[in-house]
């Protein structure tokens, strides 16, 4: 067919607008790689393997902020002597810690809420998935979500809890709220890990099993936290006798902060915690401590006098332990003192104390049982929840020794003020006014 | 030998002229000025015959044309009046057509391509203001060596930041203010209609400044730059070109059977010098060092308490006089349907330190073919090689860092002053002038541009155009801290450190633009449309790595393995966007311009939706209307233009993906692998800001066409800013994702005028002069608090403005400053008034004497070098704080204190010195000689014995002096120009003087 000139024009032109306006279909045309940057599109939840990144990262996340929250609440404490020269650090030092400081949103409260989402975030992706893999994960997942809200009960005067399926902040919560939160996730971790131990060998068997014990340990945690004192003596009873479980930590020069020892690292790496003198005095081998350290400069000049709990930056940090569980039991099952006083006894031994030799009524056994729980838990991420008890559950502030009381003079630093009366952790600024459930 | 080389060329240029010269049939002539000076770059158009062809340097054209008959020849070029002239051509033999073209105040025929749509690119169509610059003429007689060079106080509302005096170093280019807080707010950079990479570049750090890839374009190879100052006139750009647009233009060919091949050859030679003298260093001897054991040649044998001055960097002679030397061939001819130009460029810059210099070479090829009246084809490419080597000059191991901080009680006697551990009046031990000399840190960069444009009109009233072009870039940088015995460097950097950086970059673009055309009665219709599809890469490889064997085997794979760092980035963007703009003319008088884009990124969040921009715009020349009142004629020409139109800043890539950080995890106590941690939620609705302008304005010739005015206001609103929302920490990210949260509002009036002074035949003088006010204010923070300090961002105040405790007074009887409670607005970090003034004197025919003056208001600089030699250095070496004790108590406690808050809303209490910068906040307004240059036309016979047609001479200065108040090196210094949001003068080098000796030789 021959076209006439008109026709071939309109053909040509026909062809030409089609073209233009074929490019309005390029939908791919926009979409370019962004290798820079890990796109969240790109990671399958669907993936075992991506599961698997998931929740072994939600896990170091804990066991970093985990490394924090220790250090944050042992110069809260008085269990370390802060010897650097930063005032954020020295709010917590001397418990006046304001809404406004710097650190405690990006290294204690922003790290252990992040370690929650995370963990969370892997219960959402298995959710409905069945197999021996989607399990331990499972149970790995709800176990250090767990263990992140029983800190965050502990440490901060409430709490919140955002939705990981909608990225939304979450409500104001109590201390109790999130703690009942923190049993729901033990809970969980327990039946997760004591289906898969069924089915599951080997290490991960192993895993399994400790994930059940740690678990135990933690909810009889949150249940003696929570007041509900049959319910900690019974899941503390059920861990295994000798059960320690301990977060592992890597000496890697390049990525100190998300994988190493913290607390070796503030001792060691920038001198800014020295061992408190209160706890210097007891001479308790729970204690140890390095008398003065030659080489190793304080931040303020102070002699350091370096912890020795942890002796490098791959030091482990034990989490849950029969330990444990026989000190909830026992401080539980007062005022029937026999099992704390059993327990006082090994534990003096073990420190090289003389016999117990004090009152045997309640209050002197469960002041003893606090003392010792200190130094048996030194620098272990319990002393801010024997505050927490020893004010509003005995609502008696003496059974915190070594601690310095409000009023008191930060050692030489008298530019820190008189330390504070703050028994926890305020929330910081940057949750409480970019939450609108706090406003 | 570089005569040899010189004369070589010459001869050949000689050769090449008379070998390459056709001579055909056809029309030809000169176009001149009404004082018989050739007009170079004018465009000749016959009409029916549709054929083209631009006057050469000597202003002669020539057109072959078939047949016979009777055509029209029209002639334009910028700054003139159009001449047509009905002629006869075909005849056997050349006809002659001599044609003066008067100079025009305002060119309403002017062809503006930037920013507009097909068939409205006549200046009397354009309904918003287009900067533009003759470069091809400014080039003959002003000092230029960049395109920087160029830009700097030509055009009002274009406001260029020289940033430091480093050879080879970025400029910070802001058109009519900055209108965005998180985004650049750089202008995008077109050449011949196709985008290109004019990011400033780095790859290692020399303590502040880095290379611009904009110094690869070759300023001899431009013929004019277009500016697009804001959106009203840049939506056909789309929604990345919010902060305006520059449309580089590079020189043609010239089509025509026997088109005259010429050829221009220049010769340039720079002397740089620094016109800055740094203060001297100071300090009081103390008893040992006043003894006559003491090694210190200062303060020996003076009483204890003598202030001594030392200054290391006229002692050690760190500044040398720079050179430039520099060589440009072009060549330009063409044929019957076709023109080329040609050029070659390679110059050879020695900064004013011993480590700092840049050699370029480009080549450039441009070709245009007409195969018939309705296709024309142009396509032109470019290479660039260039090496840069710069020094570090500001912070860090710098040059003045280390100098400006030092101390004369340092110094020590010639025989000791090189042993280890010994400062010797610089401020660390062991960094003497060679060690920091020692430091080699090259940019080595290959770039290619290339651009085709085809151009069909398939019927007379259906004109297509296609322009499409990639400009591809390669840098190679490379840092070397050299091994050595001196401790010249700190830590394991002195055992030999080793940076490499891989940098790739791929602009590519691809735009097409069909016209169609329409008349009815006196109606002319023009309906635009077409499509544009951006797409940008960047990829980089870097890798680092301390500990050498020997300098001489410099390779990170000789480096320890646990020393080396590496890294790699990638990041594309592409966009896409169709536009259609319909213009209706109306007696060729009335313009009136409806148009609209949409947009597409993939920077846009998933859910945004497409970004369409609006525009219209409306332009009438009253003057030409018949009923133009008698008493009016003094107006020559007037035209009214009004626009209103919208733009866009795109979001940076991957801003609106939800991410994670690669973070390993624990597998054991020895082993880690690979991870993650949440990043980002991003924002699935994240949109380019958006930038809405108003604009008007009159273009007016007046008094016989010798005096041309520009007048313009301008109101630009720019809407959802991009900025950081805190997140609440529980959501467990890191990052706090962008939203479209603010709002700016930039507004200002922009005026130039030019005329023509005296317009004798032996003398002529034309004057010219330029200013623009700017208001700039954040009016919308989306209910985020003010946030930032020093360097602030809040409503109702300039975006980014300094922001520190104001001193309230003195109080000498107490002994203290009082300053207020809480910070106040200090000042503005972007001038408010800006401008220049320049003129041309012209003597007989031959001699040209031009001079440009500029000055910048209303704002200021934060003098850190000074607040830091005052008040922070552990050396404190100053003047003013060596002395500090027997100053007048107004001033020293204006500058020392102690600072007390005045009390009136909370207790009074003191407060560091840290906290009250105001002292040093200083006024940057300036005044500048910025150029003065004087081009002489060379004697015909001295001419002729070099081969040549014609030949100038041309002596001129840069930056020649300076008014100013700021007490810093210089008002015009940034420490880094990638800080867009705060400027600091933190120990930068000042803008260098540059004397320029150039002979340009026409064959």
């Amino acid at each position: 067919m021959t076209l006439l000139p008109t026709q071939y024009s309109v053909r040509r032109h026909g062809v030409a607008a089609l073209l233009f306006l074929a490019c309005g279909a390029c939908g791919d045309l926009l979409t370019v790689p962004n290798p820079d940057v890990i796109d969240a599109t790109t990671l399958n939840g669907n993936d075992p393997l991506v599961v698997d990144v998931f929740a072994r990262s939600a896990q170091t996340a804990f066991a970093s902020s985990y490394g924090d929250i220790i250090r944050f609440g042992a110069m809260f404490t008085t269990e370390m002597q802060y010897v650097g020269t930063s005032e954020p650090e020295g709010q917590f030092a001397v418990r006046s810690v304001s809404i406004l400081n710097l650190l405690n949103g990006p290294t204690v409260w922003g790290p252990l809420s992040s370690s929650r989402v995370q963990a969370d975030k892997v219960t959402l992706l298995l959710k409905g998935t069945a197999g021996a893999e989607s399990n331990i994960n499972s149970a790995r997942a709800a176990l250090f979500s767990a263990y992140a809200l029983e800190l965050m009960a502990e440490t901060f005067c409430e709490g919140t809890l955002a939705d990981v399926t909608t990225l939304k902040p979450g409500a104001r919560l109590t201390t109790a709220q999130v703690l009942d939160t923190a049993i729901v996730r033990y809970t969980s971790t327990i039946d997760i890990a004591t289906a898969a131990t069924g089915v599951l060998t080997g290490a991960s068997l192993a895993e399994a099993t400790s994930f059940v014990g740690a678990a135990r340990v933690g909810r009889a945690r949150a249940h003696l936290q929570r007041g509900n004192l049959a319910l900690a003596i019974a899941d503390a009873a059920a861990v295994p006798a000798g059960f320690t479980y301990s977060l592992q930590y890597v000496d890697d020069a390049g990525n100190r902060t998300r994988v190493s020892n913290r607390l070796w690292q503030f001792t060691l790496g920038s001198g800014q915690l020295s061992t408190a003198p209160a706890y210097r005095a007891l001479a308790d081998t729970r204690v140890p401590f390095q008398n003065p350290v030659s080489g190793l400069p304080a931040g303020d000049g102070t002699t350091l006098f370096a912890q020795q709990r942890y002796t490098s930056y791959s030091a482990p940090i034990r989490l849950a332990s029969k330990l444990e569980g026989d000190y909830i039991s026992a401080e539980a099952q007062l005022p029937n003192t026999a099992p704390a006083l059993a327990l006082i006894a090994l534990r003096r031994t073990a420190g090289g104390q003389p016999a117990y030799a004090g009152g045997v009524d309640a209050a002197s056994v469960l002041a003893e049982l606090f003392d010792q729980r200190a130094r048996d838990f030194f620098l272990e991420g319990h002393r801010l929840g024997d505050v927490r008890r020893a004010v509003d559950t005995y609502k008696n502030p003496a059974l915190i020794k070594y601690m310095l009381t409000e009023g008191s003079a930060y050692f030489t630093k008298a530019n820190l003020g008189l330390v504070g009366n703050q028994t926890c952790v305020p929330l910081p600024q940057t949750e409480t006014a970019n939450n609108p459930n706090f406003k | 030998m570089r005569i040899r080389y010189c004369s070589m060329l010459l001869g050949l240029c000689a050769m090449l002229s008379t070998t390459i010269a056709g001579a055909q049939s056809a029309l030809t002539g000169r176009v001149r000025s009404p004082r018989g000076e050739p007009i170079a770059g004018a465009q000749v158009v016959l009409v029916l015959s549709k054929l083209t062809t631009l006057t050469n340097d000597l202003g002669s054209y020539r057109v072959a044309v078939n047949g016979i008959a009777t055509d029209t020849l029209r002639i334009t070029r910028l700054g003139y009046t159009p001449v047509t002239v009905v002629v006869r051509v075909g005849s056997p033999g050349d006809q002659v057509q001599d044609v003066t073209l008067v100079p025009s105040a305002v060119s309403l025929e002017a062809l503006v391509v930037t920013g507009t749509a097909m068939g409205s690119e006549r200046l009397r169509a354009q309904s918003a203001v287009i900067g533009t610059i003759d470069a091809a003429e400014l080039a003959r007689t002003a000092p230029i060596a960049s395109l920087a060079d160029i830009l700097t106080a030509r055009v009002s509302g274009v406001s260029v930041l020289q940033s430091s005096g480093t050879s080879g170093t970025s400029q910070a280019i802001r058109i009519r203010g900055s209108g965005s807080i998180s985004l650049a707010k750089d202008p995008l950079i077109y050449v011949d209609g196709v985008l290109v990479d004019s990011r400033n570049t780095s790859g290692f750090s020399v303590g502040g400044q880095t290379s611009s890839r904009l110094n690869d374009i070759n300023p001899a190879d431009i013929e004019k730059i277009e500016i697009v100052k804001g959106p009203a006139a840049a939506t056909l750009y789309g929604a990345d070109a919010s902060a305006g647009v520059i449309q580089v233009i590079t020189k043609r060919g010239r089509t025509g059977a026997g088109q005259p091949f010429s050829q221009n050859l220049g010769l340039e030679y720079n002397d740089i010098t620094m016109p800055w003298v740094p203060s001297d260093n100071y300090g009081k001897c103390t008893a040992a060092l006043v003894a006559a054991t003491s090694l210190n040649p200062l303060c020996r044998g003076q009483v204890v308490g003598a202030v001594v001055h030392d200054n290391p960097i006229l002692r050690d002679n760190v500044f040398r006089d720079g050179t430039l030397g520099a060589i440009d061939w072009s060549g330009r001819g063409g044929g019957n349907a076709y023109g080329f130009f040609l050029s070659f460029n390679n110059s050879h810059e020695d900064g004013i330190f011993r480590n700092n210099f840049v050699t370029r070479r480009n080549g450039r090829a441009n070709v245009n073919w007409q195969p018939s009246a309705a296709w024309s084809l142009s396509v032109g490419s470019s290479v660039t090689g260039s090496e840069t080597r710069l020094p570090n000059n500001d912070n860090g191991l710098g040059f003045m860092v280390l100098t400006r901080q030092g101390s004369p009680l340092t110094r020590v006697d010639d025989s000791v002053a090189t042993r280890l551990g010994q400062r010797n009046g610089w401020f660390q031990p062991n960094r003497r002038r060679e060690a920091l000399e020692a430091i080699d840190s090259r940019l080595n960069n290959l770039r290619s541009t290339s651009t085709i444009t085809i151009d069909y009109m398939t019927r007379s009233w259906f004109r297509n155009r296609l322009t499409t072009g990639v400009d591809l870039s390669t840098t190679e940088g490379r840092q070397l801290f050299p091994k050595n015995l001196n401790v010249w460097y700190p830590g394991t950097q002195n055992d030999g450190q080793l940076v490499e950086d891989r940098l790739a970059t791929r602009y590519m673009t691809f735009d097409y633009q069909g016209n169609l055309h329409g008349t009815m009665r006196e109606i002319v219709s023009d309906f635009s449309f077409g499509v544009q599809l951006l797409d940008n890469r960047t990829t980089d490889l870097n890798a680092s790595g301390t500990g050498l064997v020997t300098n001489e085997n410099a390779n990170i794979n000789a480096t320890p393995a646990v020393s080396r760092t590496y890294g790699q980035s990638f990041v594309e963007t592409r966009s896409l966007g169709y536009l259609a703009q319909w213009q209706l003319a109306f007696k060729d008088r009335l313009f009136v311009q409806a148009g609209l884009r949409r947009d597409q990124n993939s920077s846009f969040g998933p859910n945004a939706d497409a970004f369409y921009l609006p525009k219209l715009g409306i332009s009438w020349v009253p003057s030409e209307d018949p009923r133009w009142p008698e008493k009016l004629h003094f107006i020559n020409t007037l035209k009214l233009r009004g626009a209103w139109g919208t733009s866009g800043r795109s979001p940076t890539p991957g801003a609106a993906l939800q991410t994670y950080i690669a973070s390993p995890y624990v597998l054991s106590s020895t082993t880690t692998a690979a991870g993650v941690v949440p990043q980002s939620p991003g924002n699935a609705n994240l949109r380019p800001e958006r930038g809405v302008e108003y604009e008007a304005g009159i273009d007016a010739a007046l008094w016989g066409d010798r005096v041309g005015t520009e007048l313009t206001w301008f109101r630009k609103e720019s809407r959802d800013l991009l900025i950081a929302q805190t997140l609440p920490p529980s959501l467990g990210f890191s990052a706090s994702p962008f939203a479209n949260l603010g709002g700016a509002l930039n507004t200002g009036v922009e005026v130039g005028v030019h005329g023509a002074v005296l317009q004798g035949e032996r003398i002529g003088l034309e004057l010219r002069t330029s200013m623009n006010t700017l208001h700039s204010e954040l009016t919308d923070l989306g209910g985020i608090a003010a946030f930032g300090s020093p360097v602030r961002f809040n409503v109702g105040q300039q975006l980014a403005y300094w922001n520190t405790l104001k001193l309230r007074r003195v109080d000498v009887a107490a002994g203290r400053a009082i300053v207020s409670d809480t910070a106040e607005f200090i000042g503005n970090q972007v001038p408010t008034f800006e401008g220049n003034v320049g003129g041309t004197l012209t003597l007989f025919r031959e001699a040209r004497l031009t001079a440009t003056m500029d000055w910048k208001r209303g704002y200021r600089i934060y003098n850190l070098s000074d607040d830091i030699r005052d008040r922070t250095s552990s050396n404190l070496p100053s003047y003013r704080s060596v002395t500090r004790d027997s100053l007048p108590a107004e001033e020293r406690l204006r500058f020392f204190g102690p600072f007390f808050t005045e009390g009136t809303t909370s207790p009074s209490h003191p407060v560091s010195a840290d906290q009250v910068i105001e002292p040093y906040v200083q006024d940057a307004s300036f005044t500048r000689l910025r150029e003065v240059s004087l081009t002489v036309s060379l004697a015909r016979r001295l001419v002729s014995r070099m081969g040549a047609s014609s030949g100038e001479i041309t002596l001129a200065g840069r930056n020649l002096a300076l008014w100013t108040k700021y007490e810093g090196a210089d008002p015009e210094v940034q420490r880094n120009p990638n800080e867009t949001n705060v400027l600091i003068d933190n120990w930068t080098v000042p803008p260098t003087r540059r004397y320029v000796l150039r002979l340009s030789l026409l064959f």
